[in-house]
């Protein structure tokens, strides 16, 4: 698999849909280097769903996990994709990132192109705050049933903060 | 009150692991085998607190185990000692200011020993546990 | 495959609605956060249903790491998993390597290599042993896990620690492994591959163990890959999927590496937990082979490119950008995704993606249609550790709970064992 093939692919598939996409290059290897590409694609939320479905159709992706990133006003999800696993040297990632703003803070499952995506999407929505449209089973995974808060969001931090105990009294301990 | 014979060659122990990284748990269990083999000083673990004399607890005391580690620590009968094995259980180490983080074991149940380390090796989680004998022969006989 | 008879399963209603009980449950699986929960649905010993909850041993790792310097994170990073305590910090420096554009240095590469590799062999081994003490084989527990004090040995010879070695840091490693290190290496490694023979005897060719584990917690090819799965779990299956061979890193992009399905074995994949064994142990040998090539071809030169740690702060505190970092953890992929911003100390994002936590779906399909007897092997069988399975909530069909201890499913498991040999 190369970065042209499979940028070409969605390219041609998605034209103008997508906002930004670049590839990045690392060399591996001390006695003979080669590189190994990292690409990034950007598309709108709206478009999530063809995307993964014209990925899973076309290269059998390994989802490595969706990660989040808090941008202020909105937040970055990059969904971390490998393809062209099973062969040496024939791996990319491949990151789908897509934005949400917080005052439109829903998400479309892909749970069902990807049944292996429900641990991250359930993680998403406790640590985010964001709702997942048409995930099969909500429930927080990883925070008590009970727990409300949402640790990952940088706006909510002071609500986070009243849950943090002060393991370490730095007040005293630095006078 | 001295100690019950039975003690002195048999000792359980029991492992609750309170939201540790496992570095002290699997050092617990290569303390038990053969190359330690505290088995031979009658130390073994046990499957339930109600059985065990000593309470190794590893880890910083996560929310959803707090509760948990005192209830354990309530079904285990007298006399009873807690070995805290490692860094995070003794003072939090690396694991501060989380909102998940509920320790150190000693602000939710009495702690006799603390075994410092990240992790200990197994020699001293054997010292701590030995330790503990002498603690609760000292409680023994303040009763 | 059939995705949503696994939704369905996943979703499943009547479980959500038992109440579960508060207990604490034993040694921890630091990569999924747990100490975990299942709760099984039951048509009378057969498992029709579970229910998985995690989040025991949460301790909030990436929030905490947004709050400190990278130097910091490093630290925590060492410790997310005791057992796996190399590979976070191997993915989280590549990740932060990329993402401020850091070399290092040939040698630090193959030192990486190396201490990475020692952890394969002491965590297959590991796992070996608790596969052993759940199918009621306690002998081999004690025998496996003296073996394995030879590789706990030589990493504190090393590294200075057998848990947590601290040995890679942004930029290279933190120790050499000298001339006459390396001559202790290859003693440990002569002596692992005298033994490898017998450990392939005592459970590939007993009786009793290809009974208790044949075509037991079966994932099939094409559930593996629709559920994401990784390392062992995913090659027991078929899946040649291995980051080693995929997309080199290190000194493994020197080597040619293939990644270990049971055909290497000369036998027809199932994925059964027998084909777990027989990966976990050829990837012993596997680890040996690449240990010996890094030491034979292993760089002169510097183990660091920015030895001053105050420097190094300086740097990542002006690197801009994103990285991805990924390592073949005994268990799987290790993903560690990293954001830096220029003048910020902290990391602005950090998400890390342990390989139980793509492996936990796959326990799913695994516990379908199986025994109750052989929960812990199966449970055993994706290396979540030692025994996540101190506690489980049992649902019989009449929709009322039992709680079993694990030592009682032990008891099950080796009445099992017992009762097939006859």
């Amino acid at each position: 698999m190369t970065p042209d093939e499979i940028l070409t692919a969605f390219k041609e598939k998605f034209g103008a849909v997508i906002t930004d996409s670049h590839v990045v290059e690392r060399t591996v290897g001390t006695t003979a280097p080669r590189p190994v590409y990292d690409v990034w694609i950007e598309i709108p939320r709206a478009q999530l769903p063809a995307a993964v479905t014209y990925l899973c159709d076309r290269f059998s992706p390994h989802l490595s996990v969706i990660s989040g990133d808090d941008l202020g006003d909105m937040v970055a999800f990059n969904y971390h994709f490998a393809v062209g696993w099973g062969e040496r040297y024939g791996e990319i990632t491949f990151t789908i990132r897509t934005r949400v703003p917080k005052d439109d803070f829903h998400l479309p499952t892909i749970t069902g192109l990807l049944p292996g995506a429900l641990t991250s999407e359930r993680e998403k929505q406790e640590f985010y705050g964001i709702t997942i449209d048409g995930i099969p089973d909500g429930r927080n995974l990883f925070l008590p049933e009970d727990m409300t808060i949402h640790p990952w969001r940088k706006d909510l931090e002071e609500e986070t903060q009243k849950s943090v105990k002060r393991i370490v009294k730095w007040e005293e301990r630095d006078g | 009150m001295a100690l019950p014979r039975s003690f002195k060659k048999a000792l359980w122990v029991f492992h609750v692991a309170t939201g540790s990284c496992n570095g002290c748990d699997i050092e617990i269990v290569a303390a038990l085998t053969p190359r330690y083999d505290t088995e031979r000083f009658g130390i073994m673990l046990t499957g339930t607190p109600r059985h065990a004399d000593v309470l190794l607890v590893t880890g910083p005391v996560t929310r959803p185990m707090l509760s948990r580690l005192k209830r354990i620590y309530d079904q285990t009968p007298d006399p009873k000692a807690v070995v805290v094995v490692g860094g995070c259980g003794s003072t939090g180490g690396v694991f501060y200011e989380s909102y998940n983080v509920q320790g150190p074991v000693d602000e939710v149940v009495p702690v006799a020993v603390y075994v410092p380390g990240c992790p200990p090796r197994p020699e001293a989680i054997i010292d701590g546990v030995v330790k503990a004998v002498a603690h609760l022969e000292q409680a023994g006989v303040s009763k | 495959m059939d995705s949503d008879k696994i939704n369905l399963e996943l979703g499943c209603t009547t479980c959500t609605t038992q109440t579960t009980y508060s207990v604490p449950i034993g040694p921890v699986h630091p990569a999924l956060k747990e100490p975990i929960q299942f709760t099984f649905r039951l048509s009378g010993e057969r498992i029709v249903g579970v229910d998985i909850k995690p989040g025991y041993a949460h301790r909030g790792i990436e929030y905490m790491g947004m709050k400190r310097n990278l130097i910091q994170v490093l630290y925590l990073a060492e410790r997310i998993c005791g057992i796996c305590s190399i590979s976070h910090p191997l993915a989280l420096t590549q990740a932060v390597e990329n993402a401020a554009g850091i070399e290092v240095p040939p040698r630090a590469q193959y030192i990486r290599t190396i201490i990475g590799e020692l952890e394969r062999i002491h965590s297959h081994l590991l796992w070996a042993g608790v596969a052993a003490h759940e199918l009621g084989f306690d002998t081999l527990l004690h025998l496996v896990w003296k073996v394995r004090e030879k590789v706990m040995d030589l990493l504190e010879q090393l590294t200075g620690n057998r848990v947590d070695y601290a040995i890679p840091i942004y930029g290279g490693v933190r120790r050499d492994i000298p001339d006459e290190k390396a001559g202790l290496a290859y003693e440990a490694l002569s002596y692992y591959k005298n033994l490898l023979q017998d450990m392939i005897n005592a459970f590939l060719h007993d009786k009793s163990v290809a009974m208790r584990t044949s075509n037991v917690g079966v994932l099939t090819y094409d559930d593996a890959v629709a559920l994401c799965a990784v390392g062992p779990t995913a090659r027991a299956s078929g899946v040649k999927k291995d980051v080693r061979q995929d997309m080199p890193y290190l000194a493994y992009a020197d080597m040619d590496i293939r990644a270990i399905t049971p055909e290497d074995y000369g036998k027809p994949v199932v994925g059964d937990v027998f084909d777990n064994i027989v990966v976990r142990l050829l990837e012993v040998d596997q680890s040996i082979k690449i240990i010996e090539y890094c030491l034979e071809h292993m760089p002169g030169g510097e183990l660091t490119s920015i030895p001053k740690v105050a420097a190094l702060l300086a740097v990542l505190k002006k690197a801009d950008g994103e990285g991805i970092g990924r390592h073949e953890a005994p268990r799987g992929e290790v993903f560690h995704y990293i954001r830096l911003e220029a003048g910020v100390e902290a990391p602005v994002a950090w998400k890390v993606k342990a390989p139980t936590y793509s492996n936990l779906m796959s326990w799913v399909p695994k516990f379908m249609g199986d025994e109750i007897a052989d929960i812990p092997i199966i449970a055993a069988s994706i290396d979540p550790c030692m025994c996540c399975l101190d506690r489980a909530t049992l649902v019989d069909q009449g929709g009322g709970e039992a709680v079993k201890l694990k030592e009682e499913l032990v008891k099950l498991s080796r009445e099992k064992t017992r009762r097939m040999c006859g």
